[in-house]
């Protein structure tokens, strides 16, 4: 390959080269891509916990509130008194809903929605109830963790 | 269009577009400008090939350190967990498999620590295979710091990939500042800073030194013994060794009168903030002059011939056997087969400069001389080098690792008194100046530095026999002997480590 003749003669050979070559970037490419993707997405750490006091210091209308990782929850007793938990952050665009002991319901302070103590919604613009974390018990603590619950 | 001379006067391309013509979009003229540009070709052509590896290599530092900066926390303070226990270092005792991973005897780890008893709590799966680091000294637990744990747990452990990424960022940095050297040496000795292309030669010493304050400041981040004590001894040469501003420069650069958490901020601000951004303007000026200036052809270079070829498959074979042992942490100075490629690598040096060097025998101008179109012929044999480069870094990478704990070395916990780790030494690129200094006082190793540093800059205008096409045999010998005294302070220095 030389200045005399740049184009006609080796033509062929040329395009033959060309498409080795974007190929083996196109190769090359793809697992850089992937590689970078995988990196990017956080590690999974474990779910959070925490200890939200024994039974008996929650009492029978608890309305407990504490920190779960990064999570804002609050602990209540339905009507048959087993104990639930609810994350705080409001399903609509993510503000923390404050509890209202006055009524029994949440209300969010960024557009106005409201939920019932279940964590239901009552009035708009939600409309996915509040989630639920899970609650244990282990000998009389109750331990709630980030993980959704099962109901 | 900027001109270039090294544009030589081509046949109009069948193609339309290489100059402004009606109804033709404005950057159809990039088609004519490349179809235009030229490389010229002669025995020497090999070495127009390593700027563009460098190029290649920078980028690939910056995409990797772009990712490591998702995860690195440039912070001394104590690490805790997400629920606020702190953290304590301790010990692998033996081999064990635990979550996803697994720990050899020896590493340093994170786990928390009981604040009442001073000892780290043990996860069920660990009993017995790890105990409590204390420092040897008040017999306190050490604390790392956030640093650390963001390197050593989060990008080495958690995060998937991540010592891949982290390879990939040290092992292009070893393999830029090679080919930075190599590229710097060439164009000295093909003289290609003379007249016009002055500037070129100092931007580009602009970038050598750019480059190696990355490698300084990058080194300090995993906040281990190693990098602590590394950034000691290094800012604490010009400290006392310059009166005056000697003592200020440190403290500048440190953030304080020692090494502390506010050097980390300041290194990890110049290395991710300051230095890129210097860099990327002195890549761009580089380039820009490149492009206005054209490559040089060296003074009286002949059309072809390959004896060089053999001596480079030589160097490389030889540079191989010392970098391997090296990467893989098994290198010993005293090894045969490294003693072998210690005189072999000088001799090929030697061989190849003094071809450089060969007296002319063709018009000094070159126009003899042919030229290589950069579209495509130039470019495509430039990203196979690339391809090379990368397929070299990643297959380091994969197969072994960096792993960044040289023996010896420990988390930092400013609150605790700190042991140098044993055989303390820098990476190869900075082995001569640690040689330097221990071979000869401070205060004249520092003025050899300048003197070093200020002689390269001075190149285009000590050489004024360039700028006429002659090749003055002062420069050639003045270039050997700094090469070969750079070379040689390093093997000494390696040398000296291994007989202690
Ligand atoms: C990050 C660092 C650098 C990059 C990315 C870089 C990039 C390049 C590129 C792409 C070229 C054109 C191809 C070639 O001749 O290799 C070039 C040419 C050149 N560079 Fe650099 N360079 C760097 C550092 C340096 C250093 C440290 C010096 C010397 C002190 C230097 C001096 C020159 C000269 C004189 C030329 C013209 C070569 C000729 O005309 O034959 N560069 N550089
Ligand atoms: S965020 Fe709660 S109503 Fe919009």
């Amino acid at each position: 390959m030389t200045a005399e003749n740049p184009d006609t003669p080796d033509a062929p050979r040329r395009n033959a080269i060309t498409i080795l070559l974007w190929s083996a970037l196109a190769t090359i490419a793809a697992p850089v891509v992937y590689v970078a993707g995988r990196f990017i997405r956080p590690p999974a750490g474990g779910p959070a916990t925490a200890v939200a006091g024994t039974e008996a210091e929650l009492g029978a209308t608890p309305a407990h509130i504490l920190k779960v990782g990064s999570a804002d929850a609050i602990v209540m007793r339905d009507p048959k008194g087993a104990l639930y938990a609810l994350n705080l952050r409001c399903t609509h665009a993510g503000c923390n809903v404050h509890w209202n002991p006055a009524n029994g319901g949440f209300a969010c302070p960024c557009h106005g929605g409201r939920f019932d103590r279940n964590g239901q919604v009552v009035k708009g613009p939600p409309r996915m109830p509040l989630r639920r974390m899970t609650v244990t018990l282990d000998n009389g603590v109750v331990i709630v963790s980030d993980k959704p619950s099962a109901e | 269009m900027i001109p270039s001379p090294s544009n030589r006067p081509q046949p109009e391309p069948e193609n339309p577009g290489s100059g402004p013509r009606e109804g033709h979009h404005p950057l159809m003229e990039l088609r004519g400008w490349l179809a235009r540009k030229h490389v010229p070709e002669h025995r020497h052509s090999l070495w127009y090939y390593f700027g563009g590896l460098t190029l290649f290599l920078l980028a690939l530092m910056v995409a990797s350190g772009l990712l490591l900066t998702l995860y690195y926390e440039p912070s001394a303070a104590p690490a805790v967990t997400s629920d606020g226990t702190p953290l304590a270092a301790a010990r692998v005792l033996k081999g064990l498999d635990w979550g996803e991973h697994h720990y050899v005897a020896g590493d340093v780890i994170a786990l928390p620590l009981n604040a009442r008893t001073g000892e780290i709590i043990v996860p069920a799966g660990m009993k017995g295979a790890v105990e409590t680091v204390k420092d040897g000294i008040t017999g306190g637990v050490i604390r790392p710091s956030a640093a650390w744990v963001s390197v050593e747990g989060t990008i080495m452990r958690d995060v998937e990939f991540g010592p891949l990424v982290r390879s990939v960022h040290v092992y292009s940095a070893n393999l830029l500042i090679a080919t930075l050297l190599i590229h710097m040496f060439s164009a000295f000795f093909l003289r290609a800073y003379r007249r016009p292309r002055g500037l070129m030669w100092v931007t580009g010493f602009i970038l050598l030194g750019l480059i190696l304050g990355f490698a300084f400041t990058g080194y300090l981040l995993p906040w281990n013994t190693l990098a602590y004590f590394a950034t000691r001894i290094g800012v604490s040469l010009p400290e006392s060794s310059m009166p005056g501003i000697g003592p200020a420069a440190a403290n500048a650069l440190r953030g304080g009168t020692d090494v502390g958490d506010a050097t980390l901020t300041r290194m990890y601000s110049a290395h991710v903030v300051a230095l890129p951004m210097a860099a990327i303007l002195f890549v761009i000026l580089h380039l820009l002059f490149l492009q206005i200036f054209g490559l040089s052809i060296p003074i009286g270079a002949r059309r072809r011939g390959g004896r060089g070829l053999a001596a480079s498959l030589g160097g490389i074979a030889a540079a191989v056997l010392i970098a391997w042992p090296i990467a893989m942490g098994t290198f010993d100075p005293l090894a045969p087969p490294v003693l072998a490629a210690f005189v072999v690598l000088p001799v090929v040096i030697a061989y190849l400069l003094s071809g450089m060097a060969a007296p002319a025998v063709e018009s000094p101008d070159g126009t003899s001389l042919g030229s290589i179109p950069f579209y495509s012929n130039f470019i495509y044999r430039d990203l196979l080098c690339w391809l090379v480069a990368f397929g070299i870094i990643v297959t380091l990478a994969i197969a072994v690792p960096w792993r960044g704990q040289n023996p010896g070395s420990m988390p930092v916990d400013l609150t605790r008194p700190l042991a140098t780790p044993p055989g303390i030494h820098p990476e190869w690129y900075f082995m001569f100046a640690f040689q330097l200094l221990r071979a000869v006082p401070g205060t004249l190793a520092v003025i050899c530095l300048i003197l070093l540093g200020a002689g390269i800059l001075a190149v285009p205008l000590l050489d004024r026999r360039a700028a006429r096409g002659e090749r003055s045999t002062a420069m050639t010998v003045l270039g050997i002997a700094v090469a070969v005294g750079l070379a040689g302070l390093t093997v000494w220095g390696y040398l000296s480590l291994a007989t202690g």
